[in-house]
């Protein structure tokens, strides 16, 4: 007998991707569960069969980024309690930025979500505010990044330089006073925004010039998980004038200041290593998928109708390029500029993730997903009884699971429930792709809780990025900096008085969108001018 | 594309052959010897002398010197820049075509001040005269009308790249004349071979003599060459065409002048000639089509300009539309037409075939038929950024043979390589032309640094501070570097600069010193729409950035002090596109820093990319080996230099970095805007050389 469930997570579109989990067969002799991991998709569906047999299951569900805000980052009240025991059904439950379809039957589950996304059919974007903040932070001249090399390690190095460190100590730590220079100080650091104290670590405070740059510099020394680190760093981002790094950066602050002398510091070599190399390659990580796809989209866009304004400008009155050119431009400018900000208020997800990655055990009532939850924590966090219901209210632990924090929430069960968008929600939710890879799990004698966990992590992985490799909210940070410039140049191109100054604004435009996929340079602009016009006198 | 191994690294490098032919003490001596009587060695030689050099021009015939080969034009977008820098150097160009032209027009007028093209049709042989003119009475240069067939070189210097160093040349007569430094500015002239239809033969335009002997000299020492292909129309009789039914364009009026120093053009207004827009049909695309078995030129695979293709290039990339043809006039005399855009190298008669085709010119007769030309160019990335050759000290390249197309491209390179083989002489630091500061700039490190795979031309896209590089501005940008660096810029014109400078400034503190309230605003210039949301108060500054708004506006809202500034006319329209671009061109100020914080980090000439202890890939070490970059900032626009080696290569950059550039900031045109309002002395025409010397060349502004 099986119990299948499905989670679907849609990231930009009303788009479906899916993640099942499928118990082949119950052993008599316990509880099994099976989870599902598919690459593609963020969540894991894990399924069982509980004792004799019985149809029952639950599912795990987890989401950095578009998951979190699927439950709005509320914890409860995301509507998966109350669930009834029942043959079958489907209910919505509606979070703060989308909805979630919950559909069960005898030996089956499934959950869909979708979010109001950059699609037409979604809401109509909205002026985005994030974006606004964003964009009336100038790329400024005080940089941030982790030091220490990327990775799990005891203590992160978080390092910044610039006329801003100073500013960034003061909002961090809430106090006005800077630490005695070039003494590690003990502080609380909190997120200046949300006020939220986000670790207690060192603070070293190195006024310029008497500092590795040269600059005004500080150093962060906190914790090295990568929730903190990320949370660190956010809370740097957010501040107006930081900006991450560029790759080696650092090193060439410090070496226009005349403070390096790479000639006589070999060892440095690691170091400039640590700085570009892994932000290359973490970039590069970054870029595969959907993410990189659209990337490169947008970039080849903004390179066309840069070419096009150029060759308006270089070409047009001796040559056959015609003003009809320019509302093309116009055009494509527009779209990219909302895609753009839908894109920039999806990110903003990602940020609700600090505290960690949101886990959710769903299912229907007395499957075991207390049992579950009790398993993981090691400890009876939950109350567990025979009787179908005994988890009334959502019941929040959190958890280290390889390195990652996650915060993994009980639910109630299920129950049933007729709304039209949760009937379209299952007649989406038949069209499920495959079922991934699963696992079994015995709740009474831990048997496969290795495996299980070895899934989990595998996954948060993907979610999270390699905690030995380098953290993705560097890069998420990096992009979003960057494509907020990006969005601003293409705000301004609409305001300029002339076509050389609104060239000036997409060529800006080009540069930010460059920082993420690679630079275009003149002759790219020349290649795309010469094949779409006939240039020639 | 023309692959590497496109190239022809030819004949291993020959020794030096000091001795060989040792100048005899009877030689004539020269500072500097130009080969090339083209646009870029008549620039070369002159500014060479300018600068204070005992100059040399060599060249096949007088009479050709300042020919214009192919069109009958000067400027353009791009190029009118060009122009306007290579007169802010008190280079000839500029003013000869303001006593040349005979229809003047600025294209794209309504695109903004920063990217106005000065362009004109010129009166060939009006240009040609002017520039003999000049030429022959330039103090210290000396024409001569000789063929050149060697070099004399020697051992190189100690403390400079490359294997061997020129002393001198050897004429086609036998003799020699001993120079300091050679420029060389032969055009197509290196192994030129003109085609039409499957004809060949040598020629470096047509009726010239290719220079064969001087190809073989450099092919022995070793430079890398490459070829390249342009071409020319035919050339129509102009009373055979009807031009009743063609679309006219008309001329400026008033037509602005190139130079800064004229203060109108030569021709009257009403004077000027009109040209004549037509268009090829699909007849003549069938000819093109039916004919391709006897058109070498077009199917062979030397690579031609994208921009400028032959006719049958369009036809065979753009089929199946109407192309534009241009006809323009040669000058107020000439009964000869151009067609521009209708280069061709079909056999004469199928040309002829193409012509009748095209409306209005049914009845056309052709004076000279269209024709290609191939040559071989030199890879300029065996160049520094002086325009000097690495492999042989003291020779300078400059013009077409570097790879460039276009009059004013090759003017400003030669006036470049005269400048840098004068000060080389002299014993003086090169004279550098940064990005960041002109066209010229962004021209030569492009060359120098990424080489080029087709015939170069400039373009306002190539240029990455297009707002702060504009027309209007070159004299404030390089005039006072030409007079005291390179000592190749007349007193006058330096005066005339500085002045200008000054009045500018005190303009732009003026301005900026009138602030009201925005209601005061509305009420004193209710002609500017300004948006009641401004921050308050306003600055006439502020104002002046609405495009609705001008100096004589405000001037006549706020007579004192501004009427004065308004009468000066040339001055309210400089203060008008400063408003404008403020904005811009503060933003890019930062950028501009940054390019030339990099460009102050010199990389060794003589570094071997393949030998250093550096983490570099041998992919990186291959470009890095052919481009030659000579600063961290060139290194960063090669393609494919990753940051990983540009932070490895800071450890090779050299010590002295930080001497680079003396003159860097101090006329950057964005630091024209202090906020700090330092004077409001009254604009006067006449300021001491003294104040002069205090004010503007001391002081950073």
């Amino acid at each position: 007998m099986a119990l299948r469930r499905a989670l679907s997570a849609a990231g930009r579109r009303w788009g479906q991707l899916g993640v099942g989990g499928h118990l082949g067969g119950a052993s008599p002799r316990g509880a099994f569960l099976r989870g599902g991991v598919r690459s593609d998709v963020r969540g894991i569906g894990v399924q069982g069969a509980w004792g004799g047999g019985a149809a029952l299951g639950m599912g795990v569900v987890w989401g950095g980024g578009s998951q979190s805000a699927l439950w709005g980052g509320h914890g409860p009240g995301y509507g998966m309690e109350g669930g009834v025991p029942g043959v079958g059904g489907v209910r919505w439950a509606r979070g703060a930025r989308g909805a979630l379809l919950v559909e069960w039957g005898r030996g089956s589950l499934h959950l869909r979500a979708s979010f109001w996304g950059a699609s037409p059919r979604g809401p109509p974007p909205t002026p985005p505010r994030c974006a606004r903040r964003l964009c009336s932070v100038v790329p400024g001249d005080t940089i941030f990044a982790v030091s220490s090399g990327h990775g799990r390690c005891g203590v992160a190095v978080i390092r910044t330089s610039g006329p801003g460190s100073g500013g960034a100590i003061r909002s961090l730590t809430g106090s006005p006073e800077l630490p005695p220079p070039r003494v590690m100080a003990l502080r609380r650091i909190r997120d200046p925004h949300t006020a939220e104290l986000l670790d207690r670590g060192l603070v070293v405070w190195f006024p310029g010039p008497q500092s590795f740059t040269g600059e005004d510099c500080m150093e962060l020394h906190v914790h090295g998980g990568p929730a903190v680190v990320s949370g660190v760093l956010r809370a740097l981002g957010r501040l107006s004038g930081l900006r991450p790094a560029e790759p080696g950066e650092f090193t060439r602050r410090a070496f226009h200041r005349g403070k390096l002398d790479l000639t006589a510091a070999e060892g440095l070599r690691d170091l400039i290593h640590a700085e570009t190399e892994a932000q290359r390659q973490q970039a590069l990580r970054q870029m595969e998928g959907e993410l990189g796809r659209l990337y490169q989209q947008w970039g080849e866009t903004l390179t066309q109708a840069l070419a096009h304004i150029e060759a308006y400008i270089d070409f047009s009155e001796d040559d056959n390029v015609e003003e009809e050119v320019l509302s093309q431009v116009d055009a494509a400018v527009q779209t990219l500029e909302q895609e753009i900000a839908a894109h920039l208020q999806d990110g903003r997800r990602g940020e609700l993730l600090c505290s960690g990655v949101r886990a959710v055990i769903a299912g229907p009532p007395n499957v075991g997903k207390s049992s579950l939850l009790n398993l993981l924590c090691q400890r009876p966090a939950a109350i567990v009884s025979p009787v179908a219901g005994t988890t009334r209210d959502v019941v929040e632990v959190s958890l280290n699971v390889s390195g990652y924090p996650v915060v993994l929430s009980d639910t109630a069960g299920l129950r049933d429930a007729t709304d039209p968008i949760e009937q379209e929600g299952v007649s989406r939710a038949r069209d499920r792709p495959p079922l991934p890879p699963t696992t079994l799990l015995s709740c009474k004698t831990g048997e496969g809780t290795d495996s299980l966990l070895q899934l989990l992590g595998q996954q948060l992985a993907k979610l999270c990025g390699d905690p030995l490799s380098g953290s993705p909210s560097l890069t998420q940070s990096r992009h979003s900096t960057q494509l907020g410039g990006c969005m601003a140049a293409l705000a301004l191109y609409r305001q300029q008085q002339d076509v050389g100054m609104a060239a000036e604004q997409l060529r800006l435009a080009r540069r930010h969108l460059g920082r993420i996929t690679g630079h275009v340079g003149a002759e790219d602009i020349l290649d795309v001018i010469f094949r779409d016009f006939c240039i020639g006198k | 594309m023309l692959a590497r191994s496109g190239w022809r690294r030819l004949a291993p490098p020959a020794a030096p052959r000091s001795g060989r032919r040792r100048a005899g003490s009877a030689a004539p001596r020269f500072e500097v010897v130009v080969i090339g009587g083209g646009h870029a060695g008549t620039e070369a030689a002159a500014a060479a002398a300018r600068g204070g050099a005992r100059t040399l021009l060599l060249t096949h015939k007088i009479g050709t010197i300042g020919e214009m080969s192919c069109n009958p034009s000067f400027g353009g977008i791009g190029k009118g820049h060009l122009m306007r820098e290579v007169d802010a150097l008190d280079g000839l160009c500029g003013r000869i075509c303001d006593v040349a032209g005979v229809h003047y027009k600025v294209l794209n007028r309504s695109k903004g001040p920063a990217v106005w093209g000065l362009r004109a049709q010129i009166d060939r042989r009006r240009y040609r005269d002017g520039v003999q003119k000049e030429i022959l009475s330039t103090p210290l240069l000396t024409v001569r009308e000789a063929s050149v067939e060697d070099l004399l070189l020697t051992e190189p210097e100690a403390n400079h790249p490359g294997k061997c160093q020129v002393t001198g040349v050897v004429l086609g007569d036998g003799s020699t004349v001993c120079a300091g430094s050679v420029i060389l500015t032969t055009g197509t002239f290196l192994r030129g071979v003109i085609l039409m239809g499957l004809e060949t033969h040598p020629a470096g335009r047509l009726g010239d003599q290719p220079a064969v002997g001087l190809a073989q000299t450099l092919e022995k020492l070793g430079f890398t060459v490459g070829r390249l292909k342009t071409g020319t129309p035919p050339r129509l009789a102009k009373d055979t065409i009807n031009f009743s039914g063609l679309e006219e364009r008309v001329p400026d009026n008033p037509p602005v002048p190139f130079s800064f120093l004229s203060k109108a053009v030569w021709i009257k207004p009403e004077d000027q000639l009109s040209c004549y827009l037509t268009h090829t049909n699909l007849k003549a695309q069938q000819i093109v089509l039916d004919n391709l078995h006897l058109n070498d030129h077009v199917r062979e695979t030397t690579k031609g300009p994208r921009y400028c293709p032959s006719f049958e290039s369009k036809v065979l990339r753009f089929p199946n539309r109407e192309h534009q043809v241009w006809l323009e006039p040669e000058g107020l005399e000439s009964d000869v037409i151009y067609p521009q855009g209708l280069s061709m190298t079909l056999p004469a008669e199928l040309q002829e075939q193409v012509i009748r085709s095209i409306p209005g010119l049914e009845k056309a007769k052709i004076l000279q038929p269209g024709y290609g030309v191939q040559y071989d160019f030199l890879d300029p990335r065996q160049l520094t950024a002086s325009l000097e050759s690495r492999l042989v000290q003291r020779l300078f390249f400059a013009g077409q043979i570097n790879g460039t197309t276009g009059y004013e491209e090759a003017a400003a390179q030669g006036i470049i390589a005269g400048i840098n083989a004068c000060l080389r002489v002299q014993g003086k630091p090169p004279f550098i032309v940064s990005r960041t500061e002109g066209y010229v700039g962004v021209l030569i490190d492009d060359l120098t640094t990424l080489g080029t795979t087709e015939p170069y031309r400039m373009f306002t896209s190539r240029v990455e501070f297009r707002m702060s590089l504009r027309p209007d501005n070159a004299d404030a940008r390089l005039t006072h570097r030409g007079f005291e660096e390179a000592g190749c810029v007349s007193q006058q014109r330096y005066e005339q600069a500085i002045q200008m400078r000054a009045a500018l400034e005190d303009g732009i503190a003026t301005l900026k010193s009138l602030q009201f309230s925005v209601t005061k605003w509305s009420h004193l210039v209710p002609e500017v729409p300004i948006s009641s949301n401004r921050r308050s108060p306003l600055s006439a500054f502020d104002v002046l950035r609405y495009p609705e708004a001008n100096m004589e506006i405000l001037a006549r809202a706020i007579p004192e002090p501004l009427r004065k500034l308004a009468e000066w006319r040339e001055l309210s329209e400089r203060l008008k596109i400063e408003a404008a671009y403020e904005w811009c061109v503060v933003n890019q100020q930062q950028e501009i820093e940054e390019v030339r914080r990099d460009e102050a980090l010199r990389l060794p000439e003589d570094i071997d990319y393949f030998a250093i202890d550096a983490s570099l890939s041998a992919e990186v070490r291959e470009k890095l080996n052919s481009s030659r970059p000579q600063t961290i900032s060139a290194v960063s626009r090669i393609p494919g230099v990753t940051p990983a080696a540009i932070i490895n290569l800071l450890r090779f950059v050299k010590a002295e970095k930080l001497k680079a550039f003396p003159q860097t900031g101090k006329y950057l045109p964005g630091k024209m805007y202090s906020e700090k309002v330092t004077s409001q002395t009254p604009i006067s025409a006449e300021i001491s050389e003294e104040e002069l010397g205090s004010t503007f060349v001391k002081t950073p502004l």
